[in-house]
């Protein structure tokens, strides 16, 4: 199961770079929709923060630095586990 | 794989320039939520490994400037397999103390400074973060980008022989940007690019190297690339949906120069309880494919010149499933019942986590963490 995973991991993260990286282009491109700020009343709910909870979100992420073999692009940032 | 700074250098410059076009500076400037939270963290799984982390963290402000303090401690009680077969075959504790603090600076309406750094110790690893970054908003908020360079060191010593030291220097550039698609939707993209020199191994891991016609095989030392180049890429999508729920998708890429190449994606759902607080639902699937000098057998004919008994560097897939709850210690203040994030909370959280490995021992692990955390504003 690792393995079948890994090769469709090999696959797909080529591509999602990829398109990440259109994303953001995009992003910077596309003002053509604007909303206003007193439109902004479900996007400035605690629900839509990135990470919702940063402490259980730092916790679980200090986790997987140990115990994966890759990390970054994290909303906590990432540190490493600092440590043997 | 080359580190291509290229478009990183480009994305830079048009950072750069959207700031300049941001305006003069203004007194007024976003206030930080003053408040202190203390988290406590257990994780335990079944090769006998279990943490106890306790941490405390504080949000200060006044005017534009905000600072964030942080202290973990990780006490780590292991008799897992990878530490009895290595060098050191008896059961261990280890102590780790992290600290972090963090400043942000609001340079105008729209454009934000920030800078921190992180410290941990332990009796054999110390290790250092800086990172500094700008953030700006245009489009009357509808995109925001952040851009940040962090730098690390890493000292890495052995508790059995003083004489070893093994350190590596690291850096790693991180552009994110957002934005708004329509009222209840956002969209993030993250690319990261990184660069680790120098030692990458752990002096307590030991790899079997089988003789062609030896009874035993010989334990020597993992030795591994002195750089590692990274690549990661990032998209999530954030959706308010119909009545109380809210959910989240997250896809993320990694690439790197040992070619280990990993897939996570993760699925969040919210909901908010009409009395306040919401609790939430998530899983995470990760996959991964293993170093090109990794191998579940080595040969001592001739002795590889890399090689590791780093089973994270191997082919491994996990399974997360995750629940937390957010609980309002007093009642909401605002008059619509939704909940008021102004008061103090306390937020449970649990992780079950399933590993498989490419191992020869302990091909699965089953892991669990419980996270208790308490905010309580200043």
């Amino acid at each position: 199961m690792s393995r079948l995973a890994g090769r469709l991991a090999g696959r797909l993260a080529g591509r999602l770079r990829a398109l990440a990286i259109a994303a953001i282009v995009i992003g910077l491109a596309a003002s053509c929709v604007r909303v206003r700020p007193h439109q902004r009343q479900r996007l400035a709910h605690p629900a839509m923060q990135a990470p919702v909870w940063p402490a259980v979100d730092r916790a679980d992420e200090h986790v997987r630095e140990v115990r994966e073999g890759s990390g970054g692009a994290t909303a906590s940032g990432g540190s490493g586990c600092g440590c043997n | 794989m080359r580190l291509q700074l290229s478009a990183v250098a480009g994305l830079a410059l048009a950072v750069a320039g959207a700031a300049a076009a941001a305006g003069p500076p203004r007194a007024r400037a976003e206030p930080a939520a003053p408040r202190v939270s203390a988290t406590a963290r257990l994780y335990a799984d079944d090769d006998r490994v279990t943490v106890w982390s306790p941490a405390v963290a504080a949000t200060l402000g006044a005017g534009p400037l905000g600072l964030d303090l942080d202290l973990t401690i990780d006490a780590v009680s292991a008799a897992s397999v990878d530490v009895v077969t290595s060098a050191s075959p008896t059961p261990i504790a280890e102590t780790r103390l992290e600290a972090g603090v963090g400043a942000r600076l609001a340079l105008t309406r729209r454009l934000t400074a920030r800078a921190g750094a992180l410290v941990s110790h332990e009796r054999d690893y110390d290790a250092l973060r800086v990172a500094a970054g700008v953030q700006v908003e245009l489009a009357e908020r509808n995109t925001t980008l952040d851009a940040r360079l962090r730098l690390g060191r890493d000292r890495a010593g052995d508790a059995g022989d003083p004489t070893f030291a093994g350190a590596r220097q690291s850096l790693a550039v991180i552009v994110t940007a957002s934005q708004l698609l329509d009222r209840r939707t956002v969209v993030d993209a993250t690319v990261e690019l990184s660069r680790g020199d120098g030692w990458h191994a752990s002096p307590y891991r030991r790899v079997a190297v089988a003789a062609p016609f030896g009874p035993l095989p010989e334990l020597v030392r993992e030795a591994t690339p002195a750089r590692r180049d990274a690549a990661v890429a990032a998209v999530r999508v954030r959706r308010a949906l119909a009545g109380p729920w809210y959910a989240s998708a997250t896809a993320r890429g990694y690439r790197d120069d040992w070619e280990v190449t990993s897939l996570t994606t993760t699925l969040e759902v919210v909901r908010q309880r009409p009395a306040g607080g919401q609790w939430s639902a998530s899983v995470r699937g990760y996959g991964q494919s293993a170093a090109w000098f990794w191998a579940r057998r080595y040969d001592l004919d001739p002795t590889p010149s890399y090689r590791t008994a780093d089973r994270t560097l191997g082919p491994m897939a996990s399974l997360s499933l995750g629940a937390a709850y957010d609980h309002p210690l007093r009642a909401a203040s605002g008059g619509d019942g939704e909940a008021a994030d102004d008061g103090p909370r306390l937020v449970a959280a649990l992780t079950a986590i399933g590993y498989w490995f490419d191992a020869v021992a302990q091909s699965r692990r089953l892991a669990l963490t419980t996270t208790l955390s308490l905010t309580w504003p200043l």
